[in-house]
């Protein structure tokens, strides 16, 4: 929080603002002294004052009283110049009493109005009569309001030229004499100034924008903990009013930082609800920890439900749903962001700290005098469909021409197909060719070449919309209600809002409720309390998902029963149809069970239900002058149960009982071969009813903290602030897992089970149920100590104690000491600090230096005994074995980092432009990564503290108020983040695929995650088989990607991180109008296409366009690197290992992951007052929303498909190009 | 004025409430910080250091690359499915870099952890005092690793040669929990491992109680603690305590009805039924089982294996004029041989993943029984060796008739060519480092324990002991064959040690 007094920053402003004779004759001007109020804590509302000092300055006097009574100050300089120095000794003063202590009430005069203090110089009457002489006086009244249409409550208005001023009352309204033609100048901080030319009305209605330079200074130092003087902070940091950075129509928070923030990447791999997008502050400073910023809500740590790390989020498994704490805060409720980006900005955090904090405020009440001010929102959102435009996909006509040449080639025939696990077009008609009836004595299809055209003709024109089929433009409404109301002594914020998103695609949706309460009461003047609660409620709709497994042989990401719409939509075929000539379900077949989506997608579907609750509490009570004690407390319950809905009618569920003939119950693994009946073939074990699974995760979490905070002006010169806490975490997180096996849903819900289930499940180790907790306890002392030299020279020292149990019983990996130390300089404060020019009005250079820690991904400082069942196949011989996890690593210790960073914040043209750059250097040791040891302790790959790695950036904000003050205001910001990090020690030997798959590896001297590619040779000629450069660095189709040597063959493209991240937002205004719009942009990684090639594409995959330029033969007509079909006698010939397979993760298939997104624009409508109060309201507004519109610019490999979107499936979407109207009333 | 007094004294003020206050709040801190993160255990009842020993067995088998070096494998044809290197490298003789299943490095690495889980459980022994409920799997412990490490020595250091000063590089044998990450350690001689996996074994053995084991197979029972000791002195060429020890493990003498019945109960097995019950716990040749987590069943098909050659060993008639009565199975066709012996268990960790594993026969009976039959050779007590040759072949051999079909030192001598009249170059069909009838009779022994314990990996060890030369065929892919040898003094008769064991201080191998 910052005090404006008068100091230079006012001075400059009136200097830019008026002539300087009308500055000097102007004899009141009333500025706004605006504390406290995007403070997270609660600050002391106590209308009683102490308060000892001897020669202290007006401002300083108060700002002090404001301080302590929460009262906003208006005065003149005049003011302030005629008191001068005050001294000062009260003691429990009423603040009547503290002013009357300093001010000569025959010179002065004030008065209290709503929680505001003007005061005047008495005015000279004569002076007063002989500025009015010769004018027409007349009254003029109006309002200020702010664009969201609030009343602004003790905004100065002054006639130019003139000495008279008035301020607004409650209501926000004003009457002033003024002439016809004067211009009326109003003011309030944290907007800007506003001229306005009475022309002879009689009423004005004025609406004040918001001043962003203002805003920002205000926020920079709500550190979360603690709201430290803007002069005593020194790190990086980047505030952020939610208001500009909203995004009506997206209801996770989490994305709103995207392109905002310098220094934020923010990677929406997955745009599912509750899913969270991949952020990253300054790039990744852990090899194997989840590399998540920190997010703090109102000062307490929000710890998440599932510890989902950063790469596991694009998996698409189902935990990923609830892999965004903050997806149950309502959109508005929120007050502002901070994020926290620097060791000294980020001290406060220690421990957690090195991957960034993101600070969030939510709004608390106001003084209203007790009036009930309501809000309401309202957003209505509709989705665009995916469009075939923008995918690589083959039509049905191509996708034909490109099967019939597989038949050809051998690849389906009766005996090859028909007892597929999966099969399409060509699996059906080949059975049909084969199915006879004896009644009519033919066969369902005659075997000959005109009906077999016939047959296929129907499916080669069929060009099946999949994306018409499974998505739809749905609509998703947000009602969101608040009030806010308060007196001096007690304010109060109630919200609840309600969320109803009927689904993008036709299985999914969600309904979400949120209900937000907080409440600041003054019992007196030492003691204030705060209480806060929080309760959302989420139920979601998602298809049915299994887990994503990993084939490392093959290289290829699987999942069972994999019915993500989006997903079968992009790798179906469309020559496959959702509906057969006669209007009914066609179905085909998937693990050797008939598959419709449609039907699928009823039968196959999760419900996610999420309960999260907090109930925070704090206090503060004022010891001392100077010495403030407080407590905050908090309780967080969050419960989330993801049951898998698995009708007996599924695909899945009749997979598991796929008997079809004797090669079949040979093949289908669904089916159970018992060892202790080895003679018999495989039965099944799910006769009837489906599956019922439930995965339930839950969190508790309790947290405290004590404070205590000394804050002295010791004299003009020297300012002191020491702030001492200590802080206790407790989290214990439970996970559950159920199996039901044979429910029956169309039954009455009775389960049918054959014993066999459980005992199969039992033999291959997979378990019915399962339980697990985890227990997280973590203490920290921390102390800081600020000072400050008249507020040039500020200098910051923090040092912080950790402990935490997660590395295990050793007391020695217990507790980490970390330390920083930094400084500002406010050049502008200098007397050598050019005064009078217009051109730089303000400077300061910032300087961080400290080590920052955090905890990695080990637990064995003592040695790790697990449970776990023997393996071996027959139950009777199975015991219960413990073994050795980890063994016992005394060296372990924290990841660290040593971070160093320059800042420079320049102000041009009165801050009109600013500039802030931070750069930075991190020298990040310590870090625990799998190291290959001797063995012959017992544990070959040992997790432990042998990785370093040096990161390095520059974060830069530019930000121009063009045009202001005027009808029309436009605004920008340009916000860029340039990250590079290098791995310069690390022993971890990864295989070959772990650095060719999508999500990258690790690899000494590449970035924290490089992606890496087999280098593709060239494709043998006659065959078009493609071939490489082998992990022995021979020319090879075989390539074994289980091969942890021989990783120097592989060619090296980028990180999959991208370097340079960014936004440009532009807002601009007229009158009641206002658009902006924003740009977000990434560039410096690398993509992984999807992998498409596959030996035998089947005749249900949609292939690429890729495909049409495959080889043809061997006298080609153009070149090409696509490879060929191969025929099937030539397949069993000349193929070794999975050449196809490795195509997919060649250096052909890598797109560059720069992109250009037009992210947002807003259109929005401040409808006039006299209206909404014709309507008893008093604002409305409208806007228009758009929500990922259009991508400008993305690599042209990438065939228009989303860079950041990994074909995930699961329950993993791309996020949605969608408009919302928004509606807001204040009433 | 400036107030630097003032401040100073604030500041000490300040300073002192708060180390008050923090030193109050630490002396908690310790304790709520003892809290484990997860649903780990701690070693504290007799009860968890039964089940921690359950892990003291290397879960890897040392079987593919063994099987894979000696001549129990050929080249089955250039067409076949090329083996992964884990397979291709061993029958190469080249050295094997990786870690994967069937890899040498895994050994490696699981013999060594199921020795750290019985330093482990020794550790939490003393710790809880020693007393006598702990003896039983204090001898297991000790048996456990002595075990592990006779493996590793006779896999990774030059076999022993009674008799001689045995003073080439040992192993590092580990008897203390590791608690860094990296420790140094120390390979010795050959001749100190075997003392210490010795003095081992002889404090285990007799601590040993089958009553303290709920799964009797899986763990160093009291007979497979014997046959464990046999073999290990078989090694070390003490014949009398090899002849103690198998012969205390059935002192009735009841061989038959506990070895392996190939030639009845085994015959009339149907493939599936012999995959799913040969390495089975209800067996009672099998004395030990160790689950290792292997692709081994899956080799069957691969390049290397029991081709044609090695098929007459179960074809052509041997010693008794008869021929073995093992069925000699085939998968995806000629001539991927095999007896049926394993079958692939697949443990689940997630849906769809986890590790493939087999059950290894560490331990049998009719090891035993032929480690006897040796050692009564080199004790040349032969009418002893016979015995006990005559009970194996007589669970083996179709119509056994002792009378006519039972080894004899005639049939022997003239079996192996090793009679006085026969001419020098026949002679060199087999070994011969000892007087005829004892290179006869050793020679019936190998033979039959080569064929026997085909897909066991235990001809390798006859290999090394016995200096044998190792011949491997090599096809190209128009069936031309060439042939190379391993002889006998060849380094790479000794697998390498990984290369990481260099971070420990550890030498490899000579090459």
């Amino acid at each position: 929080m910052n005090n404006f007094s008068l100091g230079k920053a006012c001075r400059a402003l009136r200097r830019h603002l008026f002539p300087q004779y009308l500055y000097l004759k102007m004899k009141i001007t009333l500025f706004l002294i605006f504390v406290m109020i995007t403070v997270v804590q609660a600050n002391s509302l106590a209308q009683r004052v102490s308060l000892s000092a001897s020669r202290m300055k007006m401002e300083d006097f108060f700002s002090e009283i404001s301080r302590q009574t929460k009262h906003r100050f208006f005065y003149s300089s005049e003011v302030a110049r005629a008191v001068g120095r005050v001294h000062v000794d009260l003691r429990d003063a009423s603040l009547e009493e503290a002013l009357r202590s300093v001010l000569d009430l025959d010179k002065f005069e004030f008065k209290v109005i709503a929680g505001t203090v003007t005061i005047n110089l008495k005015e000279n009457k004569g002076q007063m009569k002989m500025a009015v002489t010769g004018q027409a006086q007349s009254r003029v009244t109006g309002t200020i309001r702010n664009r969201e249409g609030e009343p602004l409550i003790g905004a100065s208005v002054s006639v130019k030229g003139t000495t008279r001023g008035v301020q607004t009352d409650v209501n926000g309204e004003f009457s002033i004499a003024a002439s016809g033609d004067a211009v009326l100048e109003v003011r309030y901080i944290g907007y800007q100034v506003k001229e306005i030319a009475v022309d002879n009305q009689q009423t004005v209605a004025i609406v004040l924008d918001a001043d962003e330079r203002a805003l920002e200074s205000v926020e920079v130092v709500a550190t979360g903990y603690q709201t430290l003087n803007q002069k005593f902070f020194t790190g990086s940091a980047q505030g952020l009013r939610a208001e500009d950075v909203k995004r009506d129509g997206v209801p996770d928070i989490s994305r709103m930082l995207e392109g905002q923030a310098a220094g934020v990447s923010v990677q929406n791999v997955s745009g599912t609800f509750g899913a969270a997008p991949k952020i990253r502050i300054r790039g990744a400073t852990s090899l194997s920890g989840d590399n998540k910023p920190l997010w703090v809500v109102d000062g307490i740590i929000l710890e998440d439900v599932v510890n989902i790390s950063n790469e596991a989020l694009s998996t698409g498994d189902a935990s990923t749903l609830i892999g965004s704490s903050v997806a149950g805060l309502n959109p508005d409720d929120i007050e502002s962001f901070n994020i926290l980006r620097d060791a000294a900005a980020t001290a406060l955090y220690g421990a957690r700290a090195m991957n960034g904090v993101i600070i969030v405020t939510t709004k608390k009440g106001r003084n209203t005098e007790g009036t009930p001010n309501f809000s309401f929102s309202n957003n209505l959102t509709t989705f665009l469909k995916p469009s075939y435009r923008t995918y690589d996909i083959l039509n049905s006509a191509d996708q034909m021409a490109f099967m019939i040449e597989l038949e050809n080639k051998g690849y389906f025939n009766h005996s090859a197909i028909s007892r597929a696990r999966n099969g399409g077009v060509f699996y059906k008609m080949y059975n049909q060719m084969y199915e006879y009836d004896e009644a009519s004595d033919s066969f369902a299809l005659r075997n000959d070449f005109e009906s077999r055209v016939n047959f296929l003709n129907r499916y080669a024109n069929a060009n099946t919309n999949w994306f018409d089929l499974l998505f739809k433009n749905s609509l998703m409404q947000e009602h969101s209600l608040s009030v806010t109301s308060g007196t001096a002594k007690s304010q109060i914020y109630a919200s609840t809002s309600f969320l109803q998103d009927h689904g993008w695609t036709v299985v999914d949706n969600v309904k979400r409720f949120t209900g937000n309460l907080r409440g600041n009461f003054n019992v007196n003047d030492k003691l204030s309390i705060e209480l806060l609660t929080n309760v959302s409620v989420r139920d979601q709709k998602t298809p049915g998902a299994n887990s994503r497994d990993t084939d490392a042989v093959t290289g290829r990401y699987s999942r069972d029963f994999d019915i993500n719409p989006f997903s079968y939509a992009l790798n179906t075929s469309r020559m496959l149809t959702a509906y057969d000539e006669n209007g009914n379900r066609e179905f085909f077949v998937r693990d050797w069970a008939p598959f419709n989506i449609l039907h699928e997608l009823e039968n196959n579907n999760m419900r996610l239900t999420m309960l999260d609750l907090k109930i925070q509490g704090g206090l503060k009570y004022k010891l001392f002058d100077d010495l403030t004690y407080s407590f905050d407390g908090a309780y967080r319950y969050a419960k989330s149960d993801a049951e898998h809905m698995v009708t007996e009618f599924s695909n899945m569920a009749n997979a598991y009982r796929a008997m079809g003939d004797a090669t079949i119950i040979n093949d289908n693994d669904f089916l159970y071969d018992n060892p202790d009946s080895p003679n018999m073939f495989p039965v099944s074990v799910l006769p009837q009813g489906g599956f019922y699974n439930v995965n339930s995760d839950g969190i508790t979490n309790y947290y405290m903290r004590n404070t205590l905070e000394y804050d002295k002006e010791i004299d003009e010169n020297h300012s002191l602030n020491v702030f001492a806490s200590t802080e206790l975490r407790y989290t214990d997180r439970q996970n559950r897992t159920m199996e039901g096996v044979g429910y029956q849903y169309d039954r009455g819900g009775v389960p049918v089970i054959d014993p066999n289930m459980i005992k199969w499940r039992t033999e291959e180790g997979q378990y019915y149920y399962g339980m697990e907790y985890n227990y997280d306890r973590f203490i920290a002392h921390m102390a800081r100590v600020a000072y400050s030299y008249k507020g040039k020279y500020n200098v910051n020292a923090t040092g912080r104690y950790d402990g935490s149990n997660l590395m295990g019983d050793e007391p020695t990996a217990r507790w980490l000491p970390t330390w920083n130390i930094s400084g500002a300089w406010h050049l502008d404060e200098e007397d050598f600090f050019p005064a009078d020019q217009n051109i730089l009005s303000s400077a300061s250079i910032r300087g961080t230096y400290g080590l920052v820690g955090s905890l990695g991904a080990a637990n064995n400082s003592s040695v790790v005994f697990y449970n776990r069942p023997s393996r071996r196949p027959f139950l009777s011989d199975v015991e219960t074995a413990l073994l050795i996890d980890g063994l016992k690593n005394d060296e372990l210790t924290w990841e660290k980092l040593y971070e160093t960073n320059l800042g420079f914040d320049l102000g041009f043209v009165n801050n009109r432009y600013t500039l802030s750059i931070d750069l930075y250097k991190r020298d990040i040791f310590d870090l625990i990564g799998a190291f290959r040891t001797s063995g012959i302790g017992g544990q070959f790959t040992k997790m432990a503290n042998y990785g370093d790695m040096e990161g390095k950036g520059i974060d830069a904000t530019v930000s121009a108020s063009i045009f202001r003050g005027g009808d029309f205001t436009w605004m920008t910001r340009l916000n860029l983040g340039y990250n590079e990090n290098e791995i310069t020690n690390l022993d971890s030997r990864p295989n070959l695929w772990e650095l060719i798959r999508q999500d990258g590896g690790a690899l000494v001297g590449g970035p924290q995650r490089g992606l890496y590619s087999i280098k593709y040779e060239g494709l043998i000629p006659g065959f078009g088989i493609p071939y490489f450069i082998n992990e022995n660095g021979e020319e090879s189709m075989n390539v074994y990607f289980q091969n942890t040597t021989g990783v120097d063959n592989l060619v090296y493209h980028g990180p999959i991180d991208p370097t340079l991240t960014g936004g440009l937002y532009n807002q601009f205004s007229y009158k009641n109008f206002s658009l902006s719009f924003l740009l977000t942009f990434a560039a410096g990684n690398h993509i992984r296409l999807d992998p498409n090639f596959n030996i035998r594409p089947s005749d249900l995959s949609a292939a690429t366009y890729d495909y049409l330029r495959r080889y043809y033969g061997e006298y080609p007509v153009f070149d090409t690197n696509i490879p060929g079909i191969i025929d099937g006698v030539s397949e069993n010939q000349e193929i070794s290992g999975y050449p196809y397979n490795a195509f997919n993760y060649s250096d052909q298939r890598v797109a560059k992951g720069d992109f250009i997104r037009f992210k947002q624009f807003s259109l929005g409508y401040q409808l006039p007052r006299t209206w909404a109060e014709a309507a008893r309201l008093k604002s409305a507004s409208l806007s228009l929303v758009g929500n990922n519109i259009w991508l400008m610019y993305s690599d042209s490999r990438l065939n228009g498909q989303d860079p950041e979107f990994f074909g995930a499936g699961g329950v993993a979407m791309p996020i949605p190009s969608q408009f919302t109207l928004n509606l807001k009333v204040g009433f | 004025m400036f107030k630097a007094r003032q401040m100073m004294k604030t500041i000490r003020n300040i300073t002192t409430y708060m180390v008050v206050a923090l030193m109050m709040l630490f002396s908690g801190c310790e304790k709520y910080l003892e809290t484990k993160p997860d649903m780990r255990t701690d070693i504290n009842s007799v009860d968890k250091v039964a089940q921690l020993l359950a892990s003291a067995y290397p879960q890897s088998d040392y079987i593919s690359f063994m099987e894979m070096a000696s001549d129990n494998a050929e080249d089955r044809g250039a067409d076949k499915a090329i083996p992964a290197l884990e397979y291709a490298d061993p029958y190469n003789w080249r050295d094997h870099i990786g870690t994967n299943r069937g890899s040498t490095t895994h050994y490696w690495n699981n013999a060594y952890s199921a020795i750290a889980v019985a330093n482990h459980a020794l550790a939490a022994i003393e710790e809880m005092g020693n007393g006598p409920e702990f003896q039983p799997y204090r001898g297991e412990a000790l048996v456990a690793r002595a075990y592990a490490h006779f493996m590793l020595v006779n896999i990774f250091a030059q076999p022993y040669k009674p008799g001689t000063e045995n003073n080439s590089l040992g192993i590092p044998y580990v008897t203390e929990p590791e608690e860094q990450v990296v420790v140094m350690y120390d390979r010795e001689t050959v001749a100190a491992t075997y003392e210490k996996i010795e003095a081992d074994l002889l404090e285990g053995l007799p601590l040993i109680r089958n009553s303290a084991y709920d799964i009797l197979k899986y763990r160093f029972n009291q007979n497979a603690a014997k046959a464990f000791a046999a073999r290990f002195f078989l090694f070390k060429g003490d014949w009398d305590r090899v002849v103690h020890y198998a012969t205390d493990m059935f002192p009735a003498g009841d061989w038959i009805p506990n070895i392996r019945p190939w030639s009845t109960t085994l015959k009339n097995y149907t493939a599936a039924e012999l995959n799913t019950n040969f390495n089975r716990s209800n067996q009672k040749w099998n004395l030990l089982l160790i689950e290792a987590n292997s692709v081994l069943n899956r080799a069957v098909t691969y390049r290397y294996g029991m081709g044609n050659k090695l098929r007459l060993m179960f074809v052509n008639p041997n010693v008794t004029g008869k021929r073995l009565h093992h069925t000699v199975w085939t998968r995806s066709g000629d001539p991927n041989y095999h007896l049926g012996k394993t079958s692939e268990y697949f443990y689940y960790t997630g849906p769809g993943i986890g590790y493939p594993y087999i059950q290894v026969p560490a331990l049998t009976t009719d090891e035993a029984l032929l480690n006897r039959a040796e050692a009564y050779v080199h004790l040349e007590q032969y009418e002893n060796a016979i015995r006990d040759l005559n009970m194996v072949f007589s669970t083996r051999t179709q119509d056994w008739n002792e009378a006519v079909d039972g080894v004899t030192m005639q049939k022997a001598l003239a079996f192996y060519n090793l009679l006085p009249d026969d001419d020098e170059q026949e002679q060199e069909v087999g070994l011969r480092q000892y007087p005829p009838e004892k290179q006869a009779m050793l020679n019936v022994v190998l033979d039959l324990k080569k064929a026997e314990f085909i897909f066991e990996g235990l001809r390798w060890f006859d290999v090394i002991r016995h200096d044998i030369t190792v011949e491997h065929n090599f096809l190209s892919i128009t069936g031309d064959e060439e042939i190379r040898t391993l002889e006998p003094g060849d380094l790479r008769r000794v697998f390498q040690i990984p290369e990481e064991a260099l971070l420990s201080g550890v030498e490899l191998n000579p090459r």
